[in-house]
């Protein structure tokens, strides 16, 4: 009993308001002489749920400051999907794309590059020189297993961010502005689907599936405004979302339950609260050699794929939360962000615009509003290196990975 | 084991902490130390027209985001924030690049493995350890101190730790390899003097330079060291010099909320007492060797 | 090893198999692939915990013995769908066979067995 006691008390969050549970009512104004009527608090109906729940929703909206609001969001802890970008299960980007209410679209979307050609040589020979330096001058040492990718591959992506971030705030001032994280912590959680609890004192309960994602960019870019959106939000996407009928376990994922984050790279003081470019590293274990050596070659894109799904959407969804938004309140603007995955030779570049936050079943109204997710192949920047020498370095890549740098608010 | 030789060498690792501090260092390397910056860095320190544009608000928001804001706790302990603070500021210093198309010229290693010995009275000393950032440029630096100087420094005499043996502190080895690797400057640990002591090089026709800064996150300290000499077995001749400044203090304290005790506030929230000179010093090492 | 119904419903990539305590995933992969030349993409497998409730009568703890589970995801694409194994028979009884009749009989005298609803559930001896 007593260690029930100090575990009650363990568990207790002195932040989060007692209030979480059993609210005040919200005043309503009164016309009639009587008090209308309105469902128990806390009987074990329908009604009085849906009272409970439409409490909480009205207090969220009451909320001026975002720091409570989000507070209030992701106060309530209970068992959560987890869901990792970087996944080993099979064909994960279906799902994901279920998950996050997002439809693939291949290729990008268009937008011009403004660099003439001296620039870019210039450009060019800088990211040669850091490419040879990480992978052929600096002498390495052996590493641990499956981490082979830290030693040359994340330093050359660091530095190459770096290297175009400070090249290109010269045509692009917002970036000068911007803020660089280098492994920042990116959070989300969220609400979507519906099932009922299958054991617990809680049993047969109707409940959200809640999602978390913890996600860890090798480097990222935040400024200070958003970016132009790519297409307007009213724009009707023809692809379909695909629907998994199957219980997200099935994938499978992980329920745990541990402090539900919502986190952009930085906390909601930081004046650079927009996205911009995430660079994404892909681990020794799910290198394009190794998974072919595991007859699973063609699930390398997919990989890549469920990464910028997931990753873009955590980062995005968690943008347009810190200017005031949720499930219950849908955004009037596009969020944007793009991303890059590479493995230090293998490029693919994706965009990312978050039409919707409305994913839990009872805000999920709208069937036009969807998630967008521009993608490209997996295209290698050069051939080899030798003797100090890039064979066969591949200019389109070089070009679409300026053009992102390029971007720039309006 | 083949390695096993019956003399045993001193080994210095990042862990160790001397007891006779620098000047234990400066009798080890057989230096001379000199208080200040060298003339080339506090020309450009003082120079307006290398003035870091907004440098203030951007050093603000620097420390801030190393510290404060980039994690979902309230605060990040020393060992992470000063690595992130390092590389903001490098980050900062590295935006300048298309102003100063020397500094594009640059390049950085991370968690650097290095190697050197040399012997010292009959003593072999040997510095093992990963480094934090180094930081190599295509173009050496020039050297800082005149050869008249340099002359001077014959007459100079070391200090002795007596009663201590200037081995004191460092770890004693009988497996060991001599080993000499080439690397250069800028780490985030105090002990900077033996770091930078490092360059694969025999005969010296021109003085190599090499520059360091270190921090623990808060005090910044910044040395310059010109290698004169590789004879160090004994403590005549010319002699190496160290230019340090050191304990310069980037701001005053740092916090998540204020912290009151007997209503008084001894720490506001967020920065306070930010020196923005002390950025300032970190600028012109970094632009030292690219105007 | 023994290919099971699952228990909670699957993707149809998914098969579920009861293997014994020893076999690992990478066995499982090599008998499906090398033996039955089925493709197999991943293999997870996981201990079910047998029941430890159950007493006997000392009250002593009866263990029902644990078990591995595998699942196995198949490739290149190949799906994989338990068979009904005993599918609900449709009973149709052809008119003005003996079965039609022995059930009509049996319909009438449970009909006239019934008791009178009108004296609501009490015996047909009881009364005037």
């Amino acid at each position: 009993m007593a260690g029930r006691r100090i575990f009650g008390r363990l568990q207790h969050n002195p932040d989060l308001p007692a209030a979480l549970l059993r609210p005040p009512e919200p005043a309503v104004q009164r016309t009639s002489l009587y008090p209308s009527v309105v469902a128990s608090m806390t009987a074990k109906s329908k009604a009085s749920r849906r009272r409970r729940i439409e409490g909480h929703y009205s207090r969220v909206n009451a909320q001026t400051d975002i720091g409570s609001k989000l507070k209030l969001i992701t106060g309530l802890q209970r068992l959560k999907y987890v869901v990792y970008p970087q996944t080993f299960a099979l064909n994960a980007d279906r799902w994901y794309q279920h998950f996050t209410k997002t439809v693939y679209r291949p290729g990008l979307p268009v937008k011009g590059s403004g660099l003439e050609d001296e620039e870019l040589g210039r450009l060019r020979s800088l990211l040669c020189e850091a490419l040879l330096q990480d992978f052929y001058y600096a002498k390495k040492g052996r590493t641990f297993l499956y981490r082979s990718h830290e030693v040359s591959a994340a330093p050359f992506l660091t530095n190459a961010m770096a290297i175009l971030r400070s090249q290109c705030a010269k045509h692009n001032p917002s970036l000068s502005q911007g803020a660089l994280d280098v492994k920042p912590q990116v959070n989300f959680y969220w609400l979507r689907g519906e099932t009922r609890v299958p054991r617990g004192h809680r049993k047969g309960c109707i409940d959200p599936i809640r999602f978390q994602v913890d996600d860890h960019p090798l480097v990222q870019l935040r400024v200070q405004k958003p970016l132009p959106e790519f297409v307007p939000l009213d724009h009707v996407v023809s692809e379909e979302v695909p629907f998994i009928p199957f219980e997200p376990s099935r994938l499978p994922l992980f329920k745990r339950q541990y402090e539900n984050n919502i986190f952009i790279g930085a906390k909601l003081d930081t004046p650079c609260s927009y996205g911009h470019t995430q660079f994404h590293l892909v681990p020794d274990r799910f290198q394009r050699d190794r998974m072919e050596k595991l007859s699973l070659s063609d699930q390398i894109e997919v990989f890549l794929r469920a990464n910028a799904i997931a990753s873009l959407f955590a980062w995005t969804g968690a943008q347009a939360m810190y200017q005031g938004f949720w499930s219950q309140d849908d955004v009037t603007r596009p969020f944007v962000s793009q991303g890059v995955i590479s493995d230090g030779k293998y490029f693919s570049f994706f965009c990312y615009q978050l039409n919707t936050l409305a994913l839990a079943a009872d805000a999920d109204k709208n069937p036009n509003r969807k998630n967008i997710c521009w993608g490209t192949q997996s295209v290698p920047l050069y051939e080899a290196i030798e003797e100090g020498d890039i064979k066969g370095f591949n200019d389109d890549v070089f070009r679409q990975l300026v053009d992102f740098f390029l971007n720039r608010p309006e | 084991m083949p390695l096993y030789k019956e003399k045993e060498a001193y080994v210095f690792n990042p862990y160790c902490r001397l007891l006779g501090g620098v000047k234990q260092a400066l009798w080890l390397t057989k230096s001379s130390l000199i208080e200040g910056l060298p003339k080339s860095v506090t020309s450009i320190y003082e120079d307006p027209t290398y003035t870091f544009p907004n440098h203030e608000e951007l050093v603000h928001n620097t420390i801030s985001d190393s510290c404060l804001w980039s994690t979902t706790e309230e605060q990040r302990p020393k060992e992470e924030y000063c690595p992130k603070l390092l590389q903001g500021l490098l980050h900062l210093c590295l935006l300048q690049s298309c102003s100063y198309p020397g500094l594009s010229q640059r390049s950085f290693i991370e968690n650097y493995r290095l190697a050197a010995s040399w012997r010292r009275e009959s003593d072999l000393y040997l510095v093992r350890g990963i480094t934090g950032v180094v930081m190599s440029a295509k173009t050496a630096l020039e050297p800082q101190a005149s050869p008249s100087a340099i002359q001077v420094t014959e007459q100079q005499a070391l200090d002795s730790l007596y009663p201590l043996s200037p081995a004191i502190d460092l770890q004693e080895v009988n497996v060991y390899e001599e080993q000499n690797h080439l690397a250069t400057l800028l780490y985030k640990n105090p002990n900077i003097v033996h770091f930078c002591f490092q360059e694969d090089v025999k005969n010296l026709e021109k003085p190599v330079v090499v520059q360091s800064v270190a921090t623990d996150g808060q005090l910044f300290h910044f040395m310059v060291l010109q290698l004169n000499t590789l004879d160090l077995e004994s403590s005549d001749g010319i002699k190496n010099i160290i230019w340090m400044d050191g304990d310069q203090a980037l701001y005053d304290t740092v916090a998540s909320k204020a912290k009151i005790r007997r209503k008084v506030v001894v720490v506001p929230a967020g920065v306070s007492g930010l020196k923005p000179e002390t950025f300032l010093k970190f600028w012109a090492m970094y632009l030292n060797g690219a105007v | 090893m023994t290919l099971v119904r699952p228990g909670k419903v699957q993707p149809p990539d998914t098969v579920q198999f009861r293997i014994s305590m020893e076999m690992t995933k990478f066995d499982v992969r090599n008998y499906l692939q090398s033996i039955y030349n089925v493709p197999v993409a991943s293999v997870r497998t996981r201990i079910q915990f047998g029941s430890n409730r159950k007493r006997n009568h000392l009250l002593q703890r009866v263990k029902r013995p644990d078990y591995k589970v595998a699942y196995v995801q198949l490739a290149q694409g190949q799906t994989f769908q338990f068979p009904d194994l005993f599918p609900e028979k449709k009973d149709v009884i052809e008119s003005g066979s003996f079965e039609e009749m022995q059930s009509e009989y049996m319909e009438n005298e449970k009909q006239r067995q019934r008791n009178d609803p009108r004296r609501g559930g009490i015996n047909d001896w009881f009364g005037l």
